[in-house]
């Protein structure tokens, strides 16, 4: 067996009650303690986080990374003074677990004047004038040809009082002299004891420089929410349960026999395991209409704070415009709509939000999977391409389906699964 | 042609109570029939039901209860369960079983739809019995229990209980 090579899994954890276990607890000497908890940090299912209390004084003193997900820890990090700081890592750089380059941190050294500059040093702490450790640096061979070729910079920003803001996980590639920001930390103290309450969390998955997960943990490390910001993931998530509907391209569709505002497709953003289909569908009305962006946890903060939203229960259905109006745009919502509506206020420049069952909308009669569910959905109709003019389809934004940007959905189709709801339409305005 | 009961739940959730009151991601489960004030009842619970990674579909307690009474479908009863005596003990926000149960898993959409419409037929001879001197013979019950305990998930038949236990003990074949 590898050296590294975590197994022997003791209990699992479900931190934020799906179900579904995100930490796992481990017993690594065999005393019948659990000594390691490892977490699924990217929710894609692995665990590839490991904190460890080696000495089990209930202190965690290092840290473990497993980069790839296969099982084999790359990277270890320890805190021998028990401190909070890093004092050595360890890295596996050919992936044969075992480690094959440790390099100890040098202690209190002095803050060079910019970023750049700290790049000379190995596996520095900086420590800024006010005495608190802004940036650790730590280089690594994670591609394995015995070459530097990256470093690791952790930049820590901190309040007047000491008190830590955010952490900023940069990685630095030696080869292309590049830095990309890969995770960030920000901590949210809500109570004024200088102690964090809340960590909202941001990692880039696919290394392309944009921010692909989103989680909020509170001051346990138990996950409040959490999203997919991109569709990194559209292949390995829920892929079973959507039918391949067609999706909207302008190639196949005549412009001049399209209703509605195509253009909204680029808002759509996937809603992740979360029931947060009402807020997703209004941030994308609100986007298009004011032309402005809005952050989804903003307006989730936002509906908390009216009373119209629980995290783990979604929005009462009359409420389901609130957000619309209190972005500013006029709002009309009824029930017993009719095509013809939706129609109308596409033509007059508005934006069209209504209730259907998602059941009818993600599995055919066939399937195997499925949901007990009546009306339970709420997706922006785009619009209505008439281009087929015997079968006209409806161009939604569905953020419960992971390819849910500009799905086309036969008319007929899509009036049997808005039934569910009385035909329920919001009709918004800026 | 719908049944009546599966037309009467589609009146009593677009019912501006219930619109207001139930997030609209809630599931509508399966309704008991009681008496009360010698007037037919029917009591509707609605959970959440959530999506798994492995496209497994969880199931919760109950959330809400809704009582409304039979053929206008007014409200007349109504709590938050967490709220609520005997269930304030739950933990709502943890999930309690996957639908669907081992006893129908077999059953594709249609399949399943089939069934509970089979299930609302059901509701509507045992309502006519008790809304007029329509019969309900051995038969008509044996089969309607068949089916509700066919088409319930077990993991909420706890919260049945506690929301409806005349009914469950009349009709549910575990006691």
């Amino acid at each position: 067996m590898n050296d590294n090579f975590i197994d022997g899994a003791t209990f699992g954890y479900d931190m934020d009650g799906d179900g579904i276990p995100d930490a796992v607890g481990y017993d690594l000497d065999g005393d019948g303690i659990e000594d390691t908890i490892g977490f699924d940090t990217d929710g894609d299912g692995v665990v590839d986080t490991f904190y460890a209390d080696s000495n089990a004084d209930g202190i965690v003193d290092a840290v473990f990374r497993d980069y790839d997900n296969d099982g084999i820890i790359d990277a270890l990090f320890i805190d021998f003074e028990q401190d909070g700081v890093l004092d050595m890592f360890m890295v596996d750089t050919d992936g044969d677990g075992v480690f094959d380059i440790a390099e100890t941190l040098s202690d209190q050294e002095t803050f060079q004047s910019s970023l750049g500059s700290a790049m000379a040093g190995e596996g520095q702490q900086l420590i800024g004038e006010n005495g608190n450790v802004d940036v650790e640096v730590i280089r690594a061979d994670f591609d394995g040809d015995t070459i530097f070729d990256d470093e690791i910079i952790l930049k820590h920003q901190y309040g007047s009082h000491g008190e830590l803001l955010s952490t900023n996980v940069i990685m630095h590639d030696g080869e292309t002299d590049t830095f990309r920001t890969t995770e960030i930390y920000s901590y949210l103290d809500k109570d004024g004891d200088y102690i964090a309450d809340e960590i909202s969390y941001w990692r880039d998955l696919d290394n392309d420089g944009r921010m692909d997960y989103f989680a909020r943990y509170n001051d346990r490390m138990e996950i409040i929410n959490f999203e997919y910001l991109t569709d990194v993931y559209v292949n390995e998530t829920r892929d079973i349960i959507a039918p391949t509907w067609s999706r909207y391209q302008d190639e196949s569709s005549d412009p001049a026999k399209v209703v509605g505002n195509v253009d909204d497709i680029d808002n759509w953003i996937f809603q992740g395991n979360t029931p947060s289909c009402d807020i997703c569908t209004q941030k994308a009305i609100i986007e298009s209409l004011t032309g402005k962006p809005v952050d989804v946890n903003q307006l989730i903060d936002e509906a908390i704070e009216l009373g119209v939203y629980s995290p783990s229960e979604g929005v009462n259905t009359l409420n389901l415009d609130m957000l619309l109006k209190t972005h500013g745009l006029e709002t009309k919502m009824y029930f017993n709509a009719t095509v013809e509506d939706i129609e109308e206020c596409l033509s007059k420049g508005g934006r069209v939000l209504v209730g259907i069952d998602s059941d009818e909308i993600w599995y055919p009669e066939d399937a195997s999977h499925y949901v007990s569910n009546e009306a339970d959905h709420a997706v922006q109709v785009v619009g209505i391409d008439y281009t087929n003019e015997e079968s006209p389809m409806v161009i939604l934004n569905d953020s419960g389906n992971p390819h849910g940007a500009g799905e086309m959905i036969p008319l007929e189709h899509f009036v049997g699964a808005w039934e569910d709801s009385g035909f329920q339409i919001i009709e918004a305005y800026a | 042609m719908d049944s009546m009961m599966k037309e009467f739940l589609k009146k009593v959730k677009t019912n501006p109570v219930v619109l207001g009151l139930i997030p609209s991601k809630m599931g509508m489960g399966l309704p008991t029939v009681s008496i009360r004030n010698e007037t037919v009842c029917v009591n509707i619970p609605f959970f959440a039901e959530r999506f798994a990674q492995d496209d497994q579909t969880l199931i919760y307690p109950f959330s809400y209860v809704v009582t409304a009474l039979w053929g206008s479908g007014r409200i007349v009863g109504f709590f938050h369960t967490p709220y609520s005596g005997a269930f304030e003990t739950i933990q709502v926000d943890r999930p309690v079983g996957t639908f669907r149960h081992d006893a129908i898993k077999h059953l594709d959409k249609a399949g399943y739809t089939a069934h509970k419409d089979a299930l609302y037929a059901g509701y509507d001879t045992l309502i006519r019995a008790l809304t007029s001197d329509a019969p309900y013979s051995e038969e008509d019950s044996r089969a309607f229990i068949q089916l509700l305990n066919l088409l319930l998930e077990p993991s909420l038949k706890q919260f049945y209980r506690i929301m409806d236990a005349d009914f469950c003990n009349r009709f549910f074949e575990e006691r």
